[in-house]
């Protein structure tokens, strides 16, 4: 299991997240929810080992993850927020890379990376340069670059966002699959529904703390309402939505 | 104002910005200083042309139309640095000519009328090609048209100079840049975009190498012979400047037929070019525009390529380990597929090009002294700038990020040490730059010299390239573009011009080393050492430098923002790398005992060889060189003499300083015709055993004499001593007046000599720490490695003699004898104090073939030496240096039979002093 123990980030003395304690347990989907600017993909972030905590510690197996970073960088894969890919390289040589990166053997690498390719239906573009690719294809790139090391821990970052719905329902069932398999999976998202469906621990993070951390049947019993958008609303949700878009029906017309 | 003159004046800074914006220039997006920035290093250079020109024409002598001819040369020149400048510019801002999909597509969705975007365009364009033409000229401008203009020309005769020079540079800079921009049209109206953009990037790589390879191997044909020898009309024909130059005369009034048709080809060239250029370019805006919006930017590769397959297999079989493989194909693609990267990397490269092809010149146009086909320097230093730059290019290349946001799937793959990353960094720029380069180089040299001078020039080849590829990743910490980057981090500066400079000197001056120590195997086996040695060095330093523990792949130029929430630093400076590396040097804490002692290992196996190749070149010099003479013992050692012919007086040959005595061998055989002729070796010297320390001239005496009577020649002796050998023979008069019958003083050392020129001598107290540094020198085989060639062959000797003479005079005894005999002052007291010429027949021969002071003062000294005898006589020899035995032995010969003569005659002439000066060459 993954546990955060009070976890702060400061940036220029401003705190980015403060004070977060959950744990990830294997086996569980969890997912990870707040507003934007909450300090979502910071603390994903932070478990990559891409930022330092200013503060806190993070565990795995309870050993803290600063011990030994490179063995335990060859157990996560992860999917960052925004689909930040190399270009110049084609679907199939960016996998390529990374695999080589991780040190993966050739052979099995290669009909590894195929087989990914064909089932995310890419296979038709494997010698395209990522620049021509669309934001799914790119987010499906992404996908397969996090698991194609069998990682023990999965870090997903908003990985639904530019799926097809085809896809989008693929990626679904493979994350409770992988828990299914013992993994780890943390996953952010902002469609709530996808959440509901998929996660059986909530912890929902607003303005840099943690404000809920329960499993989802504990949180509607404890709040009494039936779905995770109405919890959602009621936890982290400041402004009236009713009046902001009349306000900005106003400002359009002005 | 209008909204379409603000959407030019928009549209027209944003272009202008885009056309200049070059990583040499920072201005922080102010379009002004952008301007000026470019114009001012323009400027600089047309300074440095003016500066370097205008004395030349000041003060020539030349009436006004030979001025005007002479100057064709650096006309031609000037106009070709305009077209090259002009071109360049044109090469870099190639991406920015054309409309392109960024363009089309922001534009395009906005309320903009094509005309606008079009008028902006070529507004832009034209303000970059005026202010890069007028800057590059504007020094030269007007020192050439007035320096040119006859002396009493009048204000019209001034400006007709002016504008004729004016116009001629805006044609040739016009011409270069319809013609770049004519076929990047042609290529765009007939290729579809996505092929357009794959063979533009290669037209702009083509015309940035075609402008700087006719830049600098442009012939130099700009003479009335030059222009109109038939056989150059067809390379006239193909070069823009010398078309340029045919205008230029022109205008200003013709003075040589030969630049009418040139003039002709300019103007009709120009109208061609610009022409092409301006319809392909305004289509260009019609069709182009709206094929870019519909057709795909990228096409996906053809995999079916043997080349692609190959580079895989390639890459797989040599580079077993994944991460190396990643590190590799990254960069290799990378340097592939980003213009920007390959656009730097050939700049670089054309620059070590240019250079190498300047060096080339001599060969291409047969002024060299060594034809390409044989060991020659230019072609050293080309393969030596060319690697460097390939290297350097590469490593500059590597800092500059690809796509920053997506390095972070390097950070998060991570599960390498830092140094396994570094490795193959290491690997990646030796196999794109140094191994390429080999093996170009080995195929180059091979083919075209005969092997030994290709296989030594290709061995010191490799620990060049590894010895610039360490150097170069020394301290650098980061992945192939996968590092931030801070605005203008490539700034031209003044430290990579000095830089530059002193790389070129190195290479110079390290090929010359190079050219001399491939005389001789034993100079190149030391530089090979010496070089691999310092390769060495480099790789461990760098080695140790990565392994550091604290070593991390750096991925920011800075270090993160939040470490400095008061920004306290000073503007401009962060924390500096030195300090990190002061920090983690690993050599630092080093104790000193530590640091030295590979030296001193290095240092011991170095005296080691040097002993050993001593010793194994007395071994071959024994075999190759047996005694000539024989070895007469003068009391627990002996000297060697050699003796032929019958008659008396038996004449002596005494050597100058370090001559063995067979230099003699000559003068010797003729005299050995008429009577009784030898030469010996002093101590030390040939195959004489070593003498006394100090070994002077009194020494030198007793030593001959007892020579003399243990070899039983029977005194009187006519002595002939050259140089300081006259000294000697001298000193030997005063000791022995009647063992001696006559003297012959060949160029003799004047005893008043250090009155005359006090630093003549060196002081007494050199003497002893001269003689220890000869024979250590000697011993380490110093002496060996630096001996020169024996040189050409002077007349009368045989090849053998020659060659043992040169071995002889280099060999360390040889040279310890040199050092015991000097200083000079005792041995001049001891003549001084000797006296005895009074009635002694005496000649003496004067050189005078080199008429510096030194010769004149001799000349001085040497009458006042032939005065002192009631017999004696000056011969000066005007064609002739110091070594006359070499030079002139027939002058000695004809001085030693009057000498002879003279005593065979027994009759004692009046005495008179005589001078004659030698007439034959």
């Amino acid at each position: 299991m993954l546990e955060l123990r009070h976890i702060t980030k400061l940036y220029s003395s401003i705190p980015a997240v403060e004070d977060i304690s959950f744990i990830v347990r294997a086996g569980e989907v969890t997912g990870y929810l707040g507003p934007n600017g909450s300090g979502k993909s910071t603390t994903i972030k932070m478990l990559t080992g891409l930022i330092e905590p200013s503060g806190g510690e993070i565990l795995y197996r309870g050993e803290s993850i600063a011990r030994n970073r490179v063995a335990y960088k060859q157990r996560f894969g992860y999917v960052p927020e925004e689909p930040q890919l190399y270009p110049h390289l084609t679907g199939s040589e960016y996998l390529e890379m990374v695999g080589q990166l991780r040190g993966l053997p050739e052979r099995p690498l290669r009909d590894k990376i195929d087989g990914f390719l064909k089932l995310l239906s890419l296979y038709e573009d494997r010698y395209v340069p990522i620049s021509s690719y669309s934001k799914g294809m790119r987010q499906k790139i992404l996908l397969a670059a996090a698991l194609l090391h069998n990682p023990e821990i999965l870090l997903l970052d908003e990985p639904f966002s530019g799926l097809d719905v085809n896809s989008a329902l693929v990626l679904r069932q493979l994350i409770r699959d992988l828990a299914a398999h013992g993994k780890v999976v943390l996953f952010s998202s902002h469609e709530l529904e996808t959440v509901e469906r998929v996660s059986s621990r909530i912890v929902i993070l607003h303005k840099g703390r943690v404000v809920a951390n329960d499993s989802i049947e504990q949180l509607r019993a404890l709040m009494s309402l039936p779905r995770l958008e109405d919890i959602f609303s009621e936890l982290a949700v400041e402004q009236d939505t009713q009046d902001v878009t009349r306000q900005m029906m106003q400002l359009i017309e002005a | 104002m209008s909204l379409e003159r603000l959407q030019f004046r928009i549209l027209y800074r944003h272009f202008l910005f885009r056309m200049v914006d070059l990583e040499a220039l920072t201005a922080h997006g102010d379009i002004q200083r952008l301007l000026g920035q470019l114009g001012a290093m323009l400027a600089a250079l047309s300074f440095t042309l003016a500066v370097a020109f205008t004395p030349r024409y000041i003060n020539s002598g030349l009436s006004a139309p030979r001025l005007r001819v002479a100057a064709w040369g650096d006309e031609e020149f000037l106009i070709a640095t305009t077209i090259a400048v002009v071109g360049l510019v044109a090469v870099i801002a190639w991406n920015a000519m054309l409309p392109d999909r960024r363009d089309s597509l922001v534009l395009g969705a906005l309320p903009v009328r094509m005309r606008t975007v079009f008028r902006a365009k070529v507004a832009a364009i034209g303000t970059a090609l005026g202010v890069s033409m007028v800057a590059v000229n504007i020094f030269t401008g007007l020192s050439f048209a007035f320096l040119l203009a006859p002396p009493h020309a009048g204000a019209l005769d001034a400006l007709r100079s002016l504008s004729a020079y004016w116009i001629s540079m805006f044609a040739a800079g016009i011409f270069i840049f319809s013609a770049l921009l004519a076929v990047q049209g042609i290529a765009a109206q007939l290729l579809s975009y996505r092929r357009f953009l794959r063979v533009s990037s290669f037209l702009q790589l083509a015309s940035f190498f075609v402008i700087l390879g006719v830049y600098f191997l442009t012939p130099p044909l700009a003479t009335v012979k030059g222009l109109t020898d038939p056989a150059n009309q067809s390379t006239l024909a193909w070069l823009p400047s010398f078309w340029f130059l045919g205008l230029l005369q022109q205008l200003n009034g013709p003075l040589h037929p030969a630049f009418g048709p040139l003039a002709e080809q300019a103007v009709m060239n120009l109208g061609v070019c610009s022409l092409v250029a301006f319809i392909t370019y305004a289509l260009a805006y019609v069709h182009h525009m709206r094929r870019i919006v519909e057709q795909p930017d990228i096409a996906p590769a053809d995999r079916s390529r043997a080349s692609l397959r190959i580079g895989s297999l390639l890459a797989r079989k040599l580079f077993p380990k994944p991460l190396d493989r990643a590190v590799l194909l990254f960069t290799a693609r990378t340097i592939a597929r980003s213009r920007q990267h390959r656009f730097l990397l050939a700049a670089y490269g054309g620059a070590g090009l240019a250079i190498a092809l300047a060096y080339a010149k001599s060969l291409l146009y047969g002024t060299s002294r060594t034809p390409w086909y044989q060991l020659n320097r230019p072609l050293l230093v080309g393969s030596i700038v060319l690697l460097s730059f390939a290297v350097i290019a590469a490593r500059a290349v590597f800092a500059l990020p690809q796509a920053l946001p997506a390095n972070w799937v390097f950070r998060v793959t991570a599960v390498h040490s830092p140094a396994a990353y570094f490795a193959a960094v290491r690997k990646t720029l030796f196999t794109l730059t140094a191994v390429p380069i080999w093996i170009i180089s080995a195929i180059a040299y091979f083919s075209i010299w005969p092997g030994r001078p290709a296989l030594e020039h290709m061995l010191l080849l490799i620990p060049v390239g590894v010895l610039v590829v360490e150097i170069s990743l020394y301290q650098f910490r980061k992945l192939p573009f996968a590092c931030s980057y801070l605005p203008g981090g490539a700034n031209i500066n003044m430290r990579l011009g000095i830089y530059g400079i002193l790389f070129l000197l190195a290479a110079d001056v390290g090929t010359q080393f190079e050219f001399w120590s491939m005389q001789k195997p034993a100079r190149f086996l030391v530089l090979l050492t010496v070089l691999l040695a310092a390769a060495l060095w480099a790789r461990r330093r760098t080695i140790d430098y990565a392994a550091m523990p604290e070593n991390q792949i750096q991925f920011e130029e800075q270090p993160p923002g939040e470490l400095f929430p008061l920004d306290l630093r000073p503007d401009g400076a962060w924390f500096s790398e030195q300090t990190y590396l002061d920090a983690t040097d690993p050599h630092s804490g080093r104790p000193l005992r530590a640091r030295l002692k590979p030296l001193a290992v290095g240092a011991l196996v170095l005296m080691a060889c040097g002993v050993a190749y001593e010793q194994a070149g007395r071994w071959r010099d024994r075999r190759l060189y047996p005694q000539i003479g024989h070895s007469v013992d003068i009391g627990g050692r002996s000297l060697n003499i050699y003796c032929s012919g019958q008659g008396t007086p038996a004449v002596i040959l005494e050597s100058g300083v370090g001559m063995p005595g067979l230099s003699w061998s000559p003068v010797q055989r003729e005299i050995a015709a008429f009577t009784e002729a030898c030469w010996y070796d002093r101590a030390g010297y040939g195959w004489s055993d070593p003498g006394p320390f100090p070994n002077h001239s009194d020494s030198v005496a007793r030593d001959l004499q007892a020579l003399l009577h243990a070899s039983g020649l029977p005194p009187p002796y006519v002595l002939a001593g050259h140089s300081l050998g006259g000294l000697d023979v001298r000193v030997f008069n005063g000791m022995y007046p009647n063992e001696v019958a006559g003297l012959v003083l060949v160029d003799p050392t004047p005893e008043d000599l250090p009155d005359r020129i006090p630093q003549y001598a060196p002081p007494d107290w050199l003497q002893r720490p001269m003689f220890l540094a000869a024979g250590l020198a000697g011993e380490l085989g110093v002496i060996r490695l630096w001996a020169p060639d024996p040189g050409p062959l002077p007349k009368g000797f045989t090849p053998a003699e020659w060659s043992a003479i040169s071995s002889l005079r280099w060999q360390v005894k040889s040279q310890m004898a040199n050092a015991k005999e000097g200083p000079l002052r005792t041995d001049m007291q001891q003549v001084k104090a000797a006296g005895g010429l009074e009635d002694l027949p005496l000649v003496v021969l004067s050189a005078q073939g080199n008429p510096d002071q030194l010769a004149r003062i001799k000349l001085e000294l040497h009458t006042e030496i032939a005065q002192l005898s009631a017999h004696g006589k000056l011969t000066v020899l005007p064609k002739s240096g110091h070594l006359i035995p070499f030079e002139a032995p027939e002058a000695v010969v004809g001085a030693v039979r009057e000498v002879v003569t003279e005593i065979r005659a027994g009759a004692q002439p009046a005495a008179h002093f005589k001078i004659a000066v030698e007439s034959r060459p």
